[in-house]
């Protein structure tokens, strides 16, 4: 388990996942020939997806409005042996074409690297356009990896270590810009091990993806108040540091545990709760369960609120 | 035609035969199989793997192979019996395997446990955008393999068939073959009763593909003169190649020629297990003697 010592303060910088993420992509591709990108009526002219194209014309393919083939392509082209970035609305990707990422990307072990945007409700554009039961439908199947980055400059670490990873991963990613977490970028980023981004010793909040930053804020609020709390960015909501989890259930004198979910649906906090925190509760029966309820990534959830109610 | 591909010719027919007999085998022993498409199929796979397909059995990772991607999952039973004639593992080791416990062979295919395939598959209307990546995957690494893809008549109303082919179509994949098993039947009934189905080879048209229509998919001479009409090998921007096969679902057993639906899957009991191999022979020889009376005695 990594750690990383957060400051407080009101005035994070912010960043946009979707874009660092091509980005860095871009930067990648200079060095390694065999990265493809595969992404679906994504790449206007001028933006860094167009840049993309034009450097390396006979790696990029828009697919157009095709998620599945998008999907079931990203496996053909990733069985041959080429890294591949298969980008895509994240509610396209994991719910339209849920099949061809299944069976072609996690049963065929299909080592793609799926980007799905507009992660729970950051895009503001509607119930359809929410990716809200993604987590759900990945975490089911086998072989696939889940991983929600905290900020935009940590999308870029997850876009280099899956360069080299053998295995399926859906990268869940906001839509819009979200404020940065991490104020010194200079961590080691490894996919499977969360990272503890403030330490506390009263009570463990833990976020995925950009409810990280929420936690870190809730941490300070805390701390207003006289209470210490642990923050731990679960990046990698599949597979689950478990390690970390039980540690952080078991160290405390206090023994307080919060479970922080990522949407109203049971996504990652569902398996906290069943498979881990349940057993650190039933450990010990002092523990109390505060339930943080988020619905997003943004700053001011209440905005959408017409948005959730229409989910829900 | 030369001398050396008529043996080629009559070489693959026989291949093909005993691939049947070993499909008859193998639902035998295993109670339940997939017969009427296997059946069909048989005769293309056959031609592809034991002559134009760029395969050795001991080097099936080589990244110069041609793919052979099995879109149609459940006509899995054929192609492991002609992959174990080429002698990539005893028959009898599939024989015994076939749909056990632990065995390694179900009744769809899966890559990570059937030494020769590509992919896993079952799920229909998966292969072909597979086989699209691996064409584009070719075309960037200037290589001359080709991939082909078999897929069925009925397998075709899923629409996720259709995104792959105007994409490959649009893109020009000259490397990439897709093969039709038109046997005009589904799972349960005819296709034609079941969602419109004329018009096929204007419809891979309409999506820039080049087809090759052939009246006979069971016939192996014309089976073999369609292959040879595909692009050269090292063609990466051009149409995409669709061979449309008319073939007949249960082909080779005489009493499942019966143009319906039912023998999709079934078994074969100790009443029918030695009337179907004398069927298959009786097919064969019928055909070898249609050639050495339109080829003369040679």
């Amino acid at each position: 388990m990594a750690m990383v010592t957060w400051e407080f303060s009101a005035d994070a910088a912010e960043g946009s996942s979707r874009e660092a993420f091509i980005g860095k992509l871009y930067e990648l591709a200079k060095d390694h020939e065999d990265l493809v990108f595969i992404c679906t009526d994504s790449s206007p002219d001028g933006g860094m997806q167009d840049k993309f194209r034009k450097a390396y014309p006979d790696r990029m393919l828009d697919v157009g409005i095709m998620e599945q083939h998008a999907a079931s392509m990203a496996a053909g082209v990733a069985l041959t042996g080429k890294n591949v970035f298969c980008q895509a609305f994240g509610p396209f990707l994991a719910t339209r074409a849920v099949e061809q990422v299944y069976i072609d990307g996690a049963y065929n072990d299909s080592p793609v690297t799926y980007i799905g945007t507009h992660s729970g409700v950051t895009a503001a554009a509607g119930a359809t356009h929410a990716a809200i039961m993604d987590i759900a439908y990945m975490r089911a199947m086998p072989n696939m990896t889940i991983i929600a980055p905290a900020d935009a400059d940590q999308i870029c670490k997850i876009m280099e270590a899956a360069l080299s990873y053998p295995h399926p991963i859906y990268v869940r990613c906001a839509r819009g810009v979200e404020p940065l977490v991490y104020k010194d970028t200079d961590y080691v980023y490894e996919i499977g091990k969360s990272i503890t981004v403030h330490e506390g010793t009263d009570i463990t909040l833990i976020g995925t993806g950009s409810t990280v930053y929420h936690c870190v804020r809730a941490a300070e609020m805390l701390a207003e108040d006289g209470i210490s709390a642990r923050v731990i960015d679960m990046h990698t909501v599949k597979p689950l540091d478990e390690t970390a989890i039980l540690k952080a259930a078991s160290m405390y004198c206090r023994n307080r545990f919060t479970r922080h979910r990522t949407g109203w649906l049971t996504c990652h906090g569902s398996r906290c709760r069943i498979n881990h925190s349940s057993r650190c509760l039933t450990k010990k029966s002092r523990f109390s369960n505060i339930i943080v309820r988020y619905f997003g990534g943004t700053q001011d959830c209440s905005k959408y609120h017409n948005q959730i109610s229409q989910c829900s | 035609m030369t001398h050396e591909k008529k043996e080629v010719i009559r070489d693959l027919m026989m291949k093909a035969a005993q691939a049947r007999h070993d499909l008859i085998e193998l639902t035998y022993v295993s109670g339940y199989s997939h017969l009427g498409g296997p059946l069909s199929a048989c005769d293309a796979a056959t031609a592809l793997y034991h002559h134009f397909m760029r395969f050795n059995k001991d080097m099936l990772q080589d990244p110069c192979r041609d793919r052979f991607i099995l879109s149609k999952g459940h006509n899995g039973d054929i192609i492991y019996c002609i992959l174990a004639e080429l002698g990539l593992y005893p028959l009898q080791e599939l024989l015994d395997e076939y749909k056990q416990f632990k065995g390694r062979w179900g009744e769809h295919p899966n890559r990570q446990h059937n030494p020769g395939f590509e992919i896993s598959s079952g799920s229909l209307g998966h292969g072909l955008p597979i086989a699209a990546g691996m064409a584009w995957a070719g075309r960037m690494d200037k290589s001359d393999y080709r991939v082909f893809c078999l897929v069925g008549d009925g397998e075709l109303q899923e629409g996720s068939n259709w995104e792959a082919i105007m994409n490959a179509g649009h893109n020009q994949f000259g490397n990439l073959i897709a093969i039709v098993d038109q046997n005009k039947c589904q799972g349960t009934r005819l296709v034609a009763d079941t969602c419109v189905s004329e018009n096929m080879k204007e419809r891979w048209e309409a999506f820039g593909w080049n087809v090759i229509d052939v009246a006979d998919g069971n016939d192996m001479v014309q089976v073999y003169e369609a292959l040879e009409m595909i692009p050269p090998r090292g063609v990466l921007h051009a149409k995409p190649t669709c061979i449309l096969l008319h073939t007949i679902k249960g082909c080779g057993i005489d009493f499942m020629e019966d143009g319906q639906a039912k023998w999709h899957a079934g078994g074969i009991g100790d009443d029918k297990r030695e009337y179907c191999h004398q069927s298959v022979d009786k097919k064969r020889d019928s055909y070898l003697k249609k050639l050495d009376e339109m080829w003369g005695d040679e």
